[in-house]
């Protein structure tokens, strides 16, 4: 039989707070937010103020720039268990970027103040918040590799095997033009890359799914 | 997400009638509904994909999975 559903319970699966007392997560718990969200709605903009630490505990996430003209840019795909708008959270600006659901999602933030008071009360927490932030500054700059050294087959082939390995990556309201979106191509471009991937044997088309047959292949076409 | 869900998503807000999808679509799963096309025969799509690449309006959506496949267990017969 399913368990019901505890803040707490919650709180201790994700990273930021494992090693946590039970007192010390209920106290976390007693000022998180919950927000349950439809597929599509914007979470907040860019610009505004930041509310808090934005947590997922199920559902799917976009984090995304505009141009002038409203195309959008994708900086990040988000699933379960992880949790964005650190920068907001921590530096008392305004939010960075826009947020929007693409699935129906379970969220709940955790207000700044409480955010910033663990970090200043708990060096363990202090630290992972460092080091989550050490990983984005990595993830930026193998964006911006991809986004400035590779072509868009290169680009689909390494964002595939990324996908693979991270369920939050595919399925529900990630589509062709989620990933143009995050690629800074067209979904037109997007299928006619992942046709060349097709051809080369090393994924393959079966209805929803994208099979990689031939890792190895795709590895190097992704040239990793 | 069940099988069932695995269809082409139509938003009708975003739809704006030119019916290219309908046209490209091989299998004539999609139609008109209100003015706007919609998946009239779920059972006759093969989710190929037409229909969002000629979508102007980026209306049409189709999520999928990635899935790593064990390329010996595919060969056996």
């Amino acid at each position: 039989m399913r368990q019901p559903f505890s803040v707490v319970n919650y709180l201790g699966q994700l990273g930021y707070f494992a090693g946590q007392p039970p007192a010390t997560l209920e106290r976390i718990a007693e000022t998180a937010i919950p927000k349950p969200t439809e597929a599509g709605e914007t979470l907040f903009l860019e610009g505004d103020p930041c509310v808090g630490l934005w947590m997922i505990e199920y559902g799917r996430v976009k984090i995304y720039k505009l141009n002038p003209q409203g195309q959008e840019h994708i900086l990040r795909i988000l699933g379960d268990n992880e949790t964005f708008n650190e920068i907001g959270a921590l530096d008392g600006g305004a939010n960075p970027a826009n947020a929007a659901t693409l699935s129906d999602s379970m969220l709940w933030v955790l207000p700044t103040q409480t955010f910033r008071e663990l970090i200043l009360k708990d060096n363990a927490f202090a630290a992972r918040v460092i080091q989550m932030l050490a990983r984005r500054v990595r993830g930026l700059v193998s964006q911006i590799e991809d986004l400035t050294l590779y072509s868009v087959t290169v680009r689909v082939a390494r964002l595939l095997l990324k996908q693979v390995d991270d369920p939050a990556l595919s399925g529900t309201g990630v589509t062709r033009a989620a990933l143009a979106a995050h690629l800074a191509t067209t979904p037109q471009t997007i299928s006619t890359a992942l046709r060349e991937l097709e051809t080369t044997g090393a994924i393959r088309f079966d209805r929803h799914h994208i099979q990689i047959v031939d890792e190895a292949l795709l590895r190097s076409i992704a040239m990793l | 997400m069940s099988d069932t869900q695995w269809l082409p998503r139509i938003d009708a807000d975003l739809c704006n009638g030119c019916g290219l999808c309908i046209t490209e679509c091989p299998t004539e799963a999609l139609g008109w509904k209100d003015e706007k096309a919609a998946l009239v025969h779920s059972d006759k799509c093969i989710y190929c994909n037409a229909c969002e690449d000629v979508c102007p309006v980026y209306a049409i959506e189709l999520p999928y999975l990635v899935l790593r496949v064990n390329k010996a267990t595919q060969e056996k017969p």
